[in-house]
């Protein structure tokens, strides 16, 4: 039996003890989300008032058969009032799960937040502002934010309109959950008021089509006149352009632009590509693993990375004005997020490891009033000795 | 195998120095699929039933010997009968009542007691050894043409992908036909060609089932033929042949593990139709006859015999029983399968 | 479009061809003195089968000539039959197959089409729910009692259903379409039609749920896992409305090409279940003229139901390019 307990793959007992853990924990998480629970439950106070979201030690999981994946383990950072946060990273590393938990959308039972907490600042229709703990909140209350505060526009704009509704039922829909009391005439010119809004040049006739007469770039639009039809205060866009071509994607990107100064709201803007960071967000988050390895404004990390991680994303960026004709790569791949161990997950492909990141897992260190990294070689310690 | 130690030792001996994701231990692809197996509590209902059927029907026989399949029990039996007659003679009303005692050769229709388990049915068999043999029958017949199905289907559907153009459209085209041919009925016709030809009683299910076969093939094969025209529009298919590389040999390949676990499946899930078209079959007296026992005959006999229906239950619900367990179990069981050799199944 | 429902009705054409085939095949193996005993036990019967209709028969089919020209040209001589739809006389009923066909194919229908309508209306909600609760204990409850459903076999069912119901319990009658002792006449009689049926419907719908909520089930749940209810979900609609509105309308576009599919089996009668409650449907009709060796009826029932299966497929293609926006037919 020696050998079984040796090879790389998993034993009876453990897999049914994996199944034993997963299963009491899904039951108290699923218990927890289905509950009723009185508004006062999960309100909560800003940190800041400057901001719209707060996310603060976000852990969320999926817990597979093969053990927990700790997708989003531990992740914080802000959105300020009518800013644009990009979140960056490769894909795995847990950006877009933190989106889904932002919108409560995780697919259950197996994934789950596991704790922390997303705070939100609603605003009411009486105009004062409410801050819900989106973490705590129990799945029959979400409707208070989901959809009508915060928008999501997704990667897949070819799959993620329903086929058998035309475009005008799905946009029409959006008005009537967040103003029961519109007419069928109010929420038609509501939804063609949207499309003008996103550019679609004949809003009539993509009223009256379905999904798969428009091309992917017509759909991303419509997806995005959706999300604004509920004039949210926060938009998420996950990879909103990967899935379209590079002219397409450009008109995206301005059009996102154009809007958040209409909308006078906040984007959380999830990519891999760091150019369209540059060129939209005013805050950048750097994920690796489930983690946020780096924060700061986007001068301070374009002009002064600080984890190795992130100088190796920006040398592997394509410029025309290297020297190189090669383009640098990040050696090894992102570790696989089960059972992940206690000491910095980057160690394995990082050229600037010292003894000390085979000790604990570095924690944030501040380096200027906007700026965060989280590794050893801006220790305290490290620095002055 | 030794290599293959040595290098588990180094594994070891080098954890701390390996990589992240190196230290990662998964699931092998077997346990998961065993696991999500019996991770449904019917995949163990449907498979002890299955094992249960098995045993009962090819073990039962050789240890329980008080009765054949067409032993008759001759022990007779002693049937009375009254009969009442009222006549009035002279004002003053008399009823007679008349006995009769019948003595007959055969010990029929027995309730269950110690000599017979289940009873005797209406010719003087015992019943629980009846069902025994009822269930050899069904599963052998079912088991063979499943086996049929499965090789037809494949080498068809095969044919018909690997050569595409005229061939697989004749092929198709056949299918289509085949799927719209009627089932029983045309299995009426064949019974009674069977009739005029005198064949014996105990093979004409064998030949039915064989038609069975024959209309049920083109599930398999369109299974098969879909499996190789996706795997040739992969792209490293496409690279394989840019190549030079033989692309049957390769498709071949990779088609055993991309569609033996749908077969698989389909297989268990066949089982159990066929089970029940032989039981359907056999009731509607086309199938196994007298004296040959069957569950569906066993129960055929209740469409004529209303005091067996509502008096004797111990005659037809068994066999009954026998049949809907048999089912089931297949069908939990291709269910389970399904399950765990679905890749796209998750939890 | 007009192109693909010419080509389609083509292909159709193609099949009955091959199925046609098939079943003159089988009747040319059946030996010619095998006819003339049953024709023979009929007249014993007390039916009488006029010489004329057993000559018209062997014409029709050219039985009798077993070389090659001679089959071929006996099926070709069929076949002009079918064509006029002239299915040539049952030996039993002694008049046209076709007749007879229409004249109980209406009992048969009326049964399967109130069955498929209970089938529908439970299985269906059955399906999402087990779909929306999966895993749950409601699944599985749901589940196991849909399997068992469709691991009985009819007859033994049925046969279970009219001891209890109507031998024992005496609520309905166990077998016939009308009560032979009463005379009634309209809404009674209907009453009694529905008295009649019941039981035959209860069985046929116990046993049919099982494969549908199944259906609806895995449509349910492929629809559940995709973009566009995600992107529902981030809407805020309500979940109830993401299930009934968005995921309902996906899963109904099987559902109603199956329908379509289904609407001409609905005639072809349930062999099994009239033959157990004794009703006068085609099924049974069609399993006594086979014990009793009527010949052209069994042929006539057979291309009858070929023709059903065809045009079911057909309509089951065409209904899928009505109801699925996407489907261009081509």
């Amino acid at each position: 039996m020696a050998k079984v307990k040796n090879s790389n793959h998993l034993s009876g007992k453990e897999v049914r003890r994996i199944a034993k853990d997963n299963k009491k924990v899904i039951k108290r998480l699923e218990a927890y989300k289905n509950r009723k629970a009185d508004e006062s439950e999960y309100l909560s106070a800003m940190r800041d008032s400057a901001n719209i979201l707060e996310i603060e030690d976000l852990h969320s999981y999926f817990f597979t058969e093969q053990g927990v994946v700790k997708a989003v383990n531990g992740v914080s950072f802000d959105i300020p009032k009518n800013a644009t946060v990009g979140v960056v990273g490769e894909s795995g590393c847990g950006k877009s799960v933190t989106s889904m938990s932002v919108m409560r959308l995780l697919q259950g039972p197996a994934g789950q937040i596991y704790s922390g907490e997303i705070r939100f600042a609603a605003k009411e229709k009486s105009g004062e502002e409410k801050v819900y703990d989106i973490a705590k909140m129990p799945i029959r209350d979400i409707h208070k934010v989901r959809g009508s505060q915060i928008a999501m526009i997704f990667q897949e704009p070819m799959t993620s309109l329903n086929p058998v509704f035309t475009i005008g039922q799905q946009l029409d829909e959006v008005t009537f959950i967040h103003n029961p009391g519109a007419t069928k005439e109010e929420a038609k010119a509501k939804s063609i008021e949207m499309l003008n809004l996103v550019g679609i040049a004949i809003p009539e006739r993509v009223y009256n089509s379905f999904p798969h007469e428009l091309s992917g770039g017509m759909r991303q639009r419509v997806m995005i006149s959706m999300a604004l039809a509920s004039d949210p205060r926060l938009i998420i866009a996950d990879e909103p352009t990967t899935a379209l071509d590079v002219t397409i994607q450009a008109q995206i990107l301005d059009l996102l632009r154009d809007l958040k100064t209409k909308i006078d709201g906040s984007i959380m803007l999830i990519t891999h590509d760091l150019g369209i960071i540059a060129e939209m967000a005013d805050y950048v988050v750097v994920m690796y693993a489930g983690r946020v390895i780096e924060k700061g404004t986007v001068q301070e990390i374009f002009h002064n990375p600080l984890h190795p991680y992130t100088i190796g994303l920006q040398k592997s960026k394509p410029t025309l004005d290297s020297d190189s004709d090669t383009l640098f790569n990040i050696p090894g791949n992102v570790p696989n997020p089960i059972n992940m161990p206690n000491y910095c997950y980057f160690k394995e492909r990082c050229a600037s490891c010292t003894a000390k990141c085979a000790g604990d897992y570095p924690g944030m260190i501040q380096v200027s009033p906007t700026h965060f990294v989280a590794c050893h070689l801006y220790d305290e310690d490290t620095k002055n000795g | 195998m030794e290599e293959l130690k040595t290098k588990q030792q180094n594994t070891e001996a080098a954890d701390t120095e390996l990589p992240l994701d190196k230290t990662v231990r998964l699931m092998s692809p077997t346990r998961m699929v065993v696991r999500r197996f019996f991770r449904s509590k019917l995949s163990i209902v449907g498979l002890v039933m299955i094992v249960g059927l098995f045993l009962f029907s090819f073990v039962g026989p050789l240890i329980y010997t008080e009765w054949g399949e067409i032993e008759l029990d001759e022990s007779g039996k002693t049937e009375y009968s009254v009969s009442t007659t009222t006549y009035t003679v002279d004002g003053v009303q008399y009823t007679l009542h008349q006995t009769t005692e019948k003595s007959l050769k055969d010990n029929f229709l027995a309730p269950p007691s110690a000599e017979h388990i289940l009873g005797t049915d209406n010719e003087g068999y015992d019943i629980f050894v009846r069902l025994m043999y009822g269930g050899r029958i069904s599963l052998i017949v079912s088991f063979l043409a499943v086996f049929l199905i499965t090789i037809l289907g494949v080498l068809m559907g095969g044919i018909a992908g690997f050569f595409g153009g005229v061939i697989d459209n004749v092929i198709m085209r056949l299918c289509d036909v085949l799927i719209c041919l009627p089932g029983i009925p045309i299995l009426l016709i064949i019974s009674t060609i069977l009739d005029a030809s005198n064949i014996d009683a105990k093979y004409r299910i064998y030949l039915l089932m064989i038609y069975l076969t024959f209309i049920s093939w083109p599930g398999t094969a369109r299974l098969v033929r879909g499996q190789i025209l996706s795997l040739r529009e992969q792209e490293y298919m496409v690279a394989a042949e840019a190549m030079g590389y033989s692309a049957p040999r390769k498709i071949f390949k990779h088609l055993v593990p991309n569609v033996m676990p749908q077969l698989i499946v389909s297989m268990s899930l066949s089982l159990g139709s066929m089970i029940l078209y032989e039981a359907t079959l056999s009731y509607l007296n086309l199938g196994v006859k007298a004296p040959y026992a069957a569950w569906g005959t066993m129960i055929n006999i209740i469409s004529t015999n209303q005091d067996i229906l509502q008096n004797h239950l111990n005659v037809w619900v068994p066999a009954g029983i026998c049949i809907v367990i048999a089912v089931l179990g297949f069908n939990f069981v291709g269910d389970g399968l399904r399950d765990a050799l679905d890749p796209k199944a998750r939890r | 479009m007009f192109k693909y429902i010419l080509k389609r009705l083509l292909m159709s054409v193609f099949i009955l061809l091959g199925v046609s085939m098939i079943i003159y095949f089988l009747i040319r193996l059946m030996p010619v003195d095998f006819i003339q005993d049953k024709i023979n036990a009929i007249n014993q019967g007390g039916a009488t089968v006029s010489q004329e209709t057993v000559d018209a028969m062997y014409k029709m089919y050219g039985l009798g000539d077993n070389s090659f020209l001679g089959i071929l040209g006996g099926y070709f001589s069929w076949l002009g039959a079918l064509v006029k739809f002239d299915l040539g006389t049952s030996f039993v009923y002694g008049i046209p197959v076709a007749d007879v066909i229409f004249e109980h194919m209406g009992i048969s229908f009326l049964i399967a089409l109130v069955a498929t309508v209970f089938e529908f209306l439970i299985a269906i909600p059955l399906g999402i729910t087990a779909a929306t609760h999966q895993y749950s204990f409601r699944d599985y409850l749901v589940t196991v009692l849909v399997m068992i459903g469709i691991s009985l076999p009819s007859f033994f069912f049925g046969q279970m259903l009219k001891d209890v119901l109507a031998l024992k319990l005496g609520w309905f009658p166990a077998s016939g379409l009308i009560d032979a002792t009463a005379s009634y006449t309209g809404v009674q009689l209907l009453g009694d039609y529905l008295r009649h049926c019941f039981i035959p419907i209860l069985t046929i719908v116990i046993l049919s749920i099982g494969a549908r909520m199944r259906m609806t089930r895995t449509n349910m749940l492929e629809v559940m896992n995709s973009d566009y209810i995600r992107t529902a979900r981030a809407k805020g609609l309500k979940e109830r409305v993401v299930v009934n509105k968005h995921a309902f309308r996906n899963t109904l576009i099987p559902m109603v090409t199956s329908l379509a599919g289904l609407l001409p089996s609905l005639f072809s009668g349930a062999i099994i279940t009239e033959q157990v409650f004794d009703l006068p449907g085609i099924g049974n009709i069609a399993l006594d003229a086979m014990n009793r060796g009527d010949i052209p009826f069994i042929m006539g029932y057979n291309m009858f139901l070929a023709l059903l299966s065809v045009v079911g497929v057909l309509l089951a293609d065409l209904m899928y390019g009505i109801v699925d926006p996407r489907v261009k037919l081509e």
